[in-house]
């Protein structure tokens, strides 16, 4: 454990000292707090403020556009960039296991992001201390739910990180299975087949509005986003281990 | 400590390890050789634990590292050809890092940063980031990294590449010093000066097979050739070489007046007789001493014979 917990706090640490990441949380709460001061300029929204958390954290555009991309960048430099600089193999022949060094990069990760998602619940404080009244249960559901949402968009960019040192086919592929995941099935969700079926069963900005934001805490959903980001885990591990295969 | 028997490693059509066997006790250096391209650093990847092999055995300490990579990973400090450290951490963090990773508890791994650093020289670079530092103390602080929880057996793929003279030397005194303290260190290299001086044993592989595997004195022992120094015209003790016996005159010219001879031992004194006998004026008859590289390059060239 000794092992886990030093390359976990190596790799929050290496987070937390990159300007790069500044960047990308400067631009992501800028983005936010235009969205959610267009959010609450509007009607609707102003008459019933129990919607705005499923507008923030469930089907709002910043989950269509913004989410896919972050995680990927947030992760490119955990096997991308230490294939790039060739810092993966004193890693690797450390005592430790790979499933060690896959988790401890993605519990970074997820941990690191949770300030991403942790600084959109200020815009609710704001709101609440001047005066507003609000529903805490969808709030809290909401931030939950994209919480899962994010770290499994993390646990394929660190599948996508682990394929080699380029860094555009990281953060591109990262990205692109993220889109894949979120579009294809809003492409068939409204098809009156099996294949419909499965798509609103994997839609996922539906299954955070419907479900966490509406301060449900949907077993299905939670299921489902767990299982997949532990596909990918497992996908990463063995990208990991397949050197040992490899002819 | 380090053994391996018969390991092979094959990468798609290409055999990069051909059944090679080594075994390294615990306070001998043993000099890995072998040109550009032999499975030098395959091997080491697979003592280190990175890569398996594709067939045979190799094991750290009685431990396979097939069956029980992690306890053997364990006792291995490993340097690897490109050694990079995160740019990100100074080198004291880095290396507090790195024994985190080898599981020396936290509370004892200030004193372990510190003696590693200490042990290699590097004390005086803790708050330096890695690019910062030059190519000598980017390789120490790799051998430190090495060095930390005191593993049994140093495995160093090029240690000596980019070092300048005065680095290593430094860098042989440091493992030297680990010798001593009874490590079992294998290391590759092409600078053979360095492995003559500080190897007690030379493998030289090529084309992934080993072609010598030997004591480094006895490698370097007396081979019957004889350097011949000769005061006159060269023609002129060419001729007269000509007409010696069969020894000396299938002689062949050095350079200038100096001649080389294979004379065995107890041949030596008549052969001299001969040289004077037909009036040559010799200012010196001894033994040539051979070096590595020469070992090396014939080595290497009867492999290529062989293949060929």
């Amino acid at each position: 454990m000794s092992a886990f917990f030093a390359l976990f706090r190596k790799e929050l640490f290496t987070l937390g000292i990159s300007p790069f990441i500044y960047v990308l949380l400067a631009v992501w709460f800028l983005l936010n707090a235009l969205l959610f001061n267009i959010s609450i300029e509007t009607q609707y929204i102003q008459a019933d403020l129990s919607l705005l958390p499923s507008y923030l954290f469930g089907s709002g555009m910043l989950v269509w556009l913004l989410l896919p991309i972050f995680p990927p960048l947030v992760c490119l430099r955990m096997f991308a960039e230490e294939h790039r600089v060739s810092t993966l193999e004193p890693l690797l022949t450390a005592p430790i296991t790979d499933i060690a060094v896959v988790f401890a990069k993605y519990l970074a990760a997820c941990l690191f992001f949770l300030i991403f998602w942790g600084g959109l619940l200020f815009f609710f404080f704001l709101l609440e201390m001047h005066g507003a009244t609000l529903d805490w249960a969808r709030i809290i559901g909401g931030f939950v739910g994209s919480c899962l949402l994010s770290f499994l968009f993390i646990a394929t960019s660190l599948f996508a990180s682990s394929w080699g040192g380029n860094l555009v086919l990281a953060a591109g592929g990262g990205a692109a299975i993220n889109y894949c995941m979120l579009f294809v099935p809003a492409l068939f969700q409204y098809e009156d087949s099996w294949l419909g079926e499965i798509s609103r069963n994997c839609h996922l900005p539906n299954l955070i509005s419907n479900g966490f934001a509406a301060a449900l805490i949907d077993s299905y959903a939670v299921l489902y986003l767990v299982l997949l980001s532990a596909l990918f885990l497992f996908l990463t591990y063995l990208r990991l281990v397949s050197r040992r295969w490899i002819p | 400590m380090i053994e391996i028997e018969a390991l092979s490693k094959r990468y798609s059509n290409v055999l990069a390890l051909d059944r090679l066997s080594i075994r390294v006790g615990a306070g001998e250096i043993l000099g890995f050789l072998g040109p550009n391209g032999a499975g030098k650093s395959t091997a080491l990847k697979i003592l280190s634990g990175y890569l398996p092999q594709s067939s045979g055995e190799a094991s750290i300490g009685g431990l396979s590292l097939r069956k029980k990579s992690l306890q053997a990973r364990a006792l291995v400090g490993y340097l690897p050809e490109n050694f990079v450290a995160p740019n990100e951490l100074y080198v004291a963090e880095y290396l507090r890092y790195r024994a985190g990773l080898k599981g020396v508890a936290r509370k004892s791994r200030s004193a372990e940063v510190e003696r590693v650093m200490k042990l290699v020289g590097i004390e005086q670079r803790a708050k330096q980031r890695f690019d910062a530092l030059s190519k000598g103390f980017k390789q120490r602080l790799g051998v430190a990294d090495c060095l930390l929880a005191d593993p049994p057996v140093l495995i160093l793929d090029e240690p000596f590449s980019g070092l300048d003279p005065l680095q290593r030397q430094d860098f042989r005194e440091i493992l030297r010093s680990l010798k001593m303290r009874g490590k079992a260190i294998i290391f590759s290299s092409h600078v053979l000066p360095e492995v003559e001086d500080i190897a007690d044993r030379v493998l030289i592989i090529h084309h992934g097979k080993t072609r010598v595997a030997a004591d480094i004195g006895e490698l370097l022992a007396d081979n019957h050739q004889v350097v011949i120094a000769i005061d006159g015209e060269q023609q002129h003790i060419i001729h007269q070489l000509a007409q010696c016996g069969p020894e000396l005159s299938a002689s062949c010219v050095i350079r200038d007046n100096l001649f080389s001879a294979k004379i065995e031992k107890e041949r030596r004194a008549d052969c001299l007789q001969e040289l004077l006998q037909h009036d040559l004026q010799v200012s010196s008859f001894a033994p040539s001493k051979r070096d590595l590289e020469n070992v090396f390059a014939e080595f290497v060239a009867s492999a290529n014979e062989d293949v060929a």
